[in-house]
């Protein structure tokens, strides 16, 4: 009889912590649902288009402002244009969970994968925050940091992480929310085997 | 008495087991918020924020067990003590910081609506360990002993909570590992 209670009651307690699992992972669900509707009923893009992202960041063909600006990761003054090489700008937030769990494929897109273009990430937020960010994420590319969001709304970008890629000539070749490692690869390895192609679409 | 600390206990050890989960998925996520709340100095931030999910899934599990009670609802006021001063001070300095009280699961900003939630919760708390008749050993309406299975000093169930939270631990870093997760765009303006 003992036996049999210790087996109805472990297996109870594996019901129950698979339940919770169960109804953890539904409300994350309806969480990001939420998100997702309250996003398509106030915000410019739609929640249906957020993958593709046409609506938001600048037009394709567009030409990359030719900006200085200082890195706060080491990395010194950076030009945003470089006429010899595709430019990936990457925009993120220290406080968007997407940004945090999309480092570390970027770093390793970067060391390892063999991308030879620039990727520079625009970094939204105050000191603190952006401090804090690249202390538990460091990023193997230079990070600038966009404290007034001046350069986040000089690019009309409203969601992160959102990424853009300019050809060698300087032209936004394609725009992308980065929902997936997917998106990642897909648009270095654009860069990679085209690096400088005219802009499409 | 007894019903109150058995309902105070579920209660309180649910909040905490689901709340520890988002972090243990994410523990990188919740270093970088307690780093960001700028109460602690960086390297005693990142170490609490290494212990808090698991002590937070060991007190929940506890709890649901009936196991360290009285101990249990100590240890939950010291955490959320610990979580009103992080609050406050963030309130006093003006920033608008997300609580990451739930992970991904419940997006809000601290402010005094989690100031009176937290308190709340810390007085519930201070209910469970004072209404605990049991010590340190398992509580009577505990699960374990209503079957035989524990005796009042059995360390059994500790064993049973401590081998849940490294199962869910590895379970958590294997999913990470997988290649294609999905990240979810935020707006940020």
């Amino acid at each position: 009889m003992t036996g049999f209670w210790l087996a109805s009651y472990i297996g109870l307690w594996v019901i129950v912590i698979v339940l919770i699992l169960v109804l953890v992972g539904i409300l994350q669900q309806l969480g990001l649902l939420q998100r997702q509707v309250g996003q398509s009923r106030t915000g410019p893009t739609q929640a249906d288009e957020v993958p593709s992202s046409a609506q938001d960041g600048p037009g394709i063909g567009s030409l990359l402002p030719d900006l200085r600006l200082e890195s706060v990761n080491g990395f010194g003054t950076l030009t945003l244009w470089e006429s010899t090489n595709t430019t990936l700008l990457l925009f993120m937030s220290p406080m968007c969970e997407g940004c945090q769990k999309i480092v570390d494929p970027l770093n390793e897109f970067i060391d390892s994968r063999g991308y030879t273009g620039r990727a520079v990430v625009i970094l939204r937020g105050d000191d603190p925050a952006c401090q804090a960010f690249l202390r538990v994420f460091p990023l193997h590319v230079p990070v600038i940091q966009d404290r007034d969001s001046l350069i986040t709304q000089e690019f009309a970008v409203h969601y992160s992480p959102f990424g853009l890629l300019y050809d060698a000539a300087g032209s936004l070749r394609s725009k992308r929310v980065v929902v997936r490692n997917d998106d990642l690869s897909t648009l270095l390895a654009d860069a990679m085997e085209r690096p400088n192609a005219l802009p499409v679409k | 008495m007894m019903v109150i600390n058995i309902g105070l206990s579920l209660l309180l050890g649910s909040i905490f087991l689901v709340s520890s989960i988002p972090k243990l998925r994410h523990p990188k996520g919740f270093v970088f918020t307690v780093l960001n709340y700028r109460v602690l100095p960086p390297s005693l931030s990142t170490v609490y924020a290494l212990v808090v999910p698991s002590l937070e899934c060991f007190i929940g599990l506890c709890l649901l067990m009936g196991a360290l009670v009285c101990v249990d609802g100590g240890i939950i006021a010291l955490l959320l003590t610990s979580y009103l001063i992080a609050v406050s001070v963030n309130m006093a300095r003006g920033r608008a910081l997300e609580c990451n009280c739930f992970g991904a699961l419940k997006r809000r900003h601290i402010g005094w609506g989690l100031v009176i939630q937290d308190s709340v919760l810390l007085l519930l708390a201070l209910a469970v360990s004072i209404t605990s008749s049991d010590g340190l050993g398992l509580a009577s309406w505990s699960l374990f002993r209503l079957a035989g299975l524990a005796s009042a000093q059995s360390v059994f169930p500790l064993f049973i909570c401590i081998g849940l939270i490294l199962s869910s631990m590895l379970f958590f870093f294997i999913v990470s590992r997988e290649k294609r997760k999905k990240f979810f765009p935020t707006r940020i303006y």
